[in-house]
C-alpha cells in the first residue's frame, strides 16, 4: 500500500473530501427533483415541500462550499507537507508533478473555487428577492459544480494513490528553471517588461472595476492573473527567497518563509474570483451595480503591495536589487 | 467662505477626474498592447520540439538555438546531433547519442520513430540505426560515441551503443575511460 | 388585510400524520377584531402561527396586504413580521433577566432607528400598555398581569398594523383579563387589526365591534 495514504494530512484530506461529496450528493439528488417540479407561483403541498427541501439544499450547499474553501488551502498544505516523503521533492512543486493527475487536480480546484464564488453570488441575490427569482440559475450552476466535484474526488484519490515514493521527482529548480537560452515568460517578455505589464494591468483592473466597465474588467483581471503568476514566480518570488535563481510558486508556502505564500496567492486568487464573480453575476442577472468593488480592490491592492514590499525592503536594506 | 470655495473646487476637480478616467483607461490599454506586441515581435525562443513533420524527415534547426530534450543544453554543433521524428509529426533534438538513448527508453514511439544522426565521416544525416559508433570520440555529453556512416575499427552498431549507454559504459565513466584511453 | 385561502396544515411523524387545519378560508379587513374561538386542539394556535409567518402551511395561501407571507424567503418574512405584526403569546415569552423597557426595546434593535427614536417608541408603547411606571423592574419580579402588559407593550412598540394574540388571558385572573380586554378595546379604537385565539368565555360578549369565528377540529364551523 502506498505510504502516502498513511500520512495524517492525506487521511484527513481524503476523508473530508469524501464526506463533503456525500453531502453534496444528497443535495444533488434533491436539486434534480426540485428543478423538475419547481413552480414558485403554486401554493400546492408539493411546492411547499419543494421549498422546504430547497432550503435544506441551500444550507447543505452553503456549508459544503465554505468547507471546500478551507479544504483547498488544506490540500496545498498537505501536498507541501508530504514533500518529505517523496524523493527529490523539496516542496509542493515536486509533489504536484509526481504524476499526471496533480497539475490537472490543482487547476480543477481553482476552477471550482471560481464557480463556488459565483454560486455564492447567485445564492445571495436569490435569497434577496421575494420570489426566488434566481433559484433556477443557482440550481443549474450547482449541478455544473457537482459534475466538477465528482471529477475532483476521482482525481483526488487517483492522485494520492499514484504518488510513487520510490520514483524521484523533479524539484522546483528543474521545473521552473530555464532551459539554456530559453525564456519561460509569456509573449517573449523580459523582466522589466513583465513588471511594466504587471503594474499596468493592475491599474487597468482597478480602474475598470470601479468605473463599471464590466467586460473589460473581466478580460483585464484574467490577464492580470496570468501575468501575476509569472511575476511572482520569476521576479517577486526571488525577493521572498532572497536568491535570484530560486524560482518556485510553492516554496513560499513553507514555514521558512513564514507561510507568506498563502497570503500572496490567497490575496490574488480571492481578489480575482470575488471581482469576476461579482461582474459575471451582475451580467447574468442584469444588476447594474457591482457589490464588492471595494473588497476586490483591497485584496488585489494588498497582493500588489505585498509583492512590491519585498522588493522595496530588499532594496532599502541592501541598496541594490538581485 | 474658504470652506465653501474648497468644497466647490473639490467638486469641480472630481468632475474633471471622472471625465478623464475613461481616457486614462484607454491609455493604459494602449500601453499594455504596446508592451505585448513589442515583446512578441522580438521574441526569440529556443526550439525544443518541432511539429508537423509527419514525413519523419530531417529538419533544419538553428545551432545555439535548439535545446537537447534530455539534458536541456543548447546544441552547438551538428556533429553527432540526432533527431527523433515520430509518426505524430513531432521531432525532438539531441546533441549526443547517449542523451537520445536515455530519453527514448520509456517512450511509446521508441520503435515506430525515425532516428537521424549527423555523421562525422560523410557529414550528412543518416538513419541512426544503420550508423556505426566509435567509442572514444569527443562528443557533447562526453559519451564517446561518434556516429559514422562507414564502419571503422572498434566501432559498434546502434544496438550495442544503446546497451552500453544504458549500462553506463560511456567515456563519462572513469573506469571505461581508463580501459579505452589508458591513463 | 389578512386573506387565508384553502389553508391546510398536516404534521407528520414516524407512524402517522395529523391534519391540524383543513381548508381554512378567511378574510379579515383592516381594523377588524376577530376572535378565533375553540377548545384546545381546535387549531387556533397553529392558524395564528401560520398567519404570523412563524410556520408554513401544507397547502393554501396566506396573504398579508397582498404579500404571500408563507412563501417569502426568511429575510422578507422577518421584515414583514417586524413591521406589520405584533404578537402576544400565552406564556408572555419575556426575557426574565431583562427589565420591562429592555424587553420592549428588543423588537426595535434591527429596525435601524436612532437611539432617540427607539426610546420615544418604547415610552409610547409602555404608556399605552399602562406599564410605564414599572419600566425599570426586571421581568421576573412582575405579576402575571404586569407581564401580560409588558408583552402588549412589546407587541405595540413597532407600531404594527396587526396584533395577534394567542390565548392572552390563559394565565391571568379575571380582573387582569378584563384589564386586558380594555387594552384591546383601546387598540381597536386605534384601528389596529386584531386576531385573538382563545377559549376564554369573557371574549364572547365584548362591548365593541368584533367577529367570532368558531373552530372545531381544525375547521371553521361557520363564517
Amino acid at each position: 500500500m502506498n505510504e502516502i495514504l498513511f500520512s495524517n494530512q492525506v487521511i484527513i484530506y481524503l476523508l473530508s473530501e469524501a464526506t463533503l461529496f456525500f453531502l453534496l450528493f444528497i443535495a444533488f439528488i434533491i436539486s434534480v427533483k426540485i428543478l423538475i417540479k419547481w413552480d414558485f407561483n403554486s401554493f400546492s403541498p408539493t411546492q411547499f415541500k419543494l421549498e422546504k427541501q430547497a432550503y435544506l439544499v441551500s444550507t447543505i450547499t452553503l456549508f459544503v462550499f465554505l468547507i471546500k474553501f478551507i479544504l483547498l488551502i488544506y490540500f496545498v498544505f498537505t501536498v507541501d507537507s508530504i514533500s518529505v516523503l517523496v524523493p527529490g521533492a523539496m516542496c509542493g512543486a515536486g509533489v504536484i508533478t509526481a504524476n499526471e493527475y496533480g497539475t490537472v487536480l490543482l487547476g480543477l480546484k481553482f476552477l471550482l473555487l471560481a464557480l463556488l464564488i459565483f454560486w455564492f453570488y447567485l445564492q445571495f441575490y436569490d435569497t434577496h428577492t421575494k420570489e426566488h427569482l434566481y433559484f433556477k440559475h443557482k440550481s443549474w450552476v450547482f449541478l455544473a459544480i457537482f459534475v466538477f466535484v465528482v471529477l475532483e474526488l476521482f482525481l483526488d484519490f487517483q492522485y494520492f494513490l499514484n504518488i510513487d515514493t520510490h520514483q524521484p521527482v523533479s524539484c522546483c529548480s528543474a521545473l521552473f528553471g530555464q532551459l539554456e537560452g530559453a525564456n519561460p515568460l509569456p509573449f517573449g517578455l523580459n523582466i522589466p517588461l513583465l513588471l511594466t505589464l504587471f503594474y499596468l494591468l493592475y491599474i487597468l483592473v482597478i480602474l475598470t472595476l470601479n468605473l463599471n466597465y464590466k467586460v473589460v474588467y473581466i478580460v483585464s483581471n484574467l490577464l492580470f492573473l496570468y501575468i501575476a503568476y509569472y511575476a511572482v514566480v520569476y521576479f517577486f518570488g526571488t525577493y521572498i527567497y532572497q536568491l535570484p535563481t530560486h524560482k518556485c510558486p510553492f516554496c513560499m508556502l513553507q514555514p521558512d518563509y513564514f507561510y507568506i505564500g498563502y497570503f500572496v496567492w490567497g490575496f490574488l486568487f480571492i481578489g480575482t474570483f470575488i471581482g469576476i464573480g461579482d461582474v459575471l453575476s451582475s451580467l447574468v442577472i442584469g444588476i447594474p451595480n457591482l457589490k464588492y468593488q471595494k473588497i476586490t480592490s483591497y485584496f488585489l491592492s494588498l497582493f500588489v503591495l505585498l509583492c512590491t514590499s519585498y522588493v522595496a525592503v530588499y532594496w532599502l536594506k541592501n541598496g541594490v536589487l538581485l | 467662505m474658504h470652506l465653501l470655495c474648497g468644497c466647490l473646487l473639490a467638486k469641480k476637480w472630481s468632475i474633471i477626474v471622472k471625465k478623464l478616467l475613461p481616457l486614462l483607461i484607454i491609455f493604459v490599454i494602449l500601453g499594455i498592447s504596446a508592451v505585448i506586441f513589442i515583446s512578441m515581435a522580438k521574441n526569440d525562443q529556443p526550439m525544443t520540439i518541432a511539429k508537423g513533420n509527419k514525413e519523419m524527415k530531417v529538419l533544419d534547426f538553428k545551432l545555439n538555438f535548439t535545446n537537447d530534450s534530455h539534458c536541456k543544453m543548447l546544441i552547438h554543433e551538428k556533429r553527432n546531433a540526432l533527431e527523433v521524428a515520430t509518426p505524430s509529426g513531432k521531432t525532438w533534438f539531441f546533441d549526443d547519442p547517449a542523451c537520445m538513448v536515455e530519453w527514448i527508453q520509456d517512450k511509446s514511439f521508441k520503435d515506430s520513430s525515425k532516428i537521424w544522426v549527423y555523421t562525422l565521416d560523410t557529414k550528412r544525416w543518416i538513419d541512426a540505426k544503420k550508423a556505426w559508433y566509435g567509442v572514444t570520440n569527443k562528443t557533447a555529453m562526453h559519451s564517446g560515441f561518434g556516429a559514422r556512416e562507414h564502419k571503422i575499427e572498434k566501432s559498434i552498431d546502434f544496438n550495442e551503443m544503446s546497451l552500453r549507454v544504458l549500462r553506463g559504459e560511456t567515456l563519462d565513466n572513469p573506469k571505461i575511460r581508463k580501459k579505452l584511453l589508458g591513463d | 388585510m389578512i386573506t387565508v385561502e384553502n389553508l391546510s396544515k398536516t404534521f407528520y411523524n414516524k407512524e402517522n400524520k395529523s391534519k391540524i387545519l383543513t381548508d381554512i378560508n378567511l378574510h379579515i379587513k383592516q381594523g377588524e377584531c376577530v376572535i378565533l374561538k375553540g377548545i384546545s386542539g381546535s387549531g387556533k394556535t397553529t392558524l395564528l402561527s401560520i398567519v404570523a409567518g412563524l410556520d408554513k402551511p401544507s397547502d393554501g395561501k396566506v396573504l398579508i396586504d397582498g404579500d404571500p407571507i408563507s412563501k417569502l424567503p426568511d429575510l422578507f418574512a422577518s421584515e414583514l413580521r417586524a413591521k406589520k405584526i405584533g404578537m402576544i403569546f400565552q406564556h408572555f415569552n419575556l426575557f426574565e433577566h431583562l427589565s420591562v423597557s429592555e424587553n420592549v426595546t428588543i423588537p426595535l434593535i434591527p429596525s435601524g432607528l436612532t437611539i432617540k427614536e427607539v426610546s420615544k417608541n418604547v415610552e409610547r408603547a409602555l404608556k399605552i400598555a399602562n406599564i410605564y411606571h414599572k419600566r425599570s423592574l426586571v421581568s421576573s419580579h412582575l405579576s402575571g398581569g404586569e407581564k401580560q402588559r409588558t408583552a402588549i407593550a412589546r407587541a405595540l412598540v413597532a407600531n404594527p398594523e396587526i396584533i395577534l394574540c394567542d390565548e392572552p388571558t390563559a394565565n391571568l385572573d379575571k380582573e387582569n383579563s378584563l384589564l386586558f380586554i380594555e387594552t384591546i378595546k383601546e387598540l381597536h379604537k386605534m384601528s389596529k387589526t386584531i386576531v385573538i385565539a382563545t377559549h376564554d368565555p369573557l371574549f364572547e360578549k365584548l362591548d365593541f365591534d368584533n367577529r367570532i369565528i368558531p373552530m372545531v377540529n381544525g375547521k371553521i364551523v361557520y363564517e
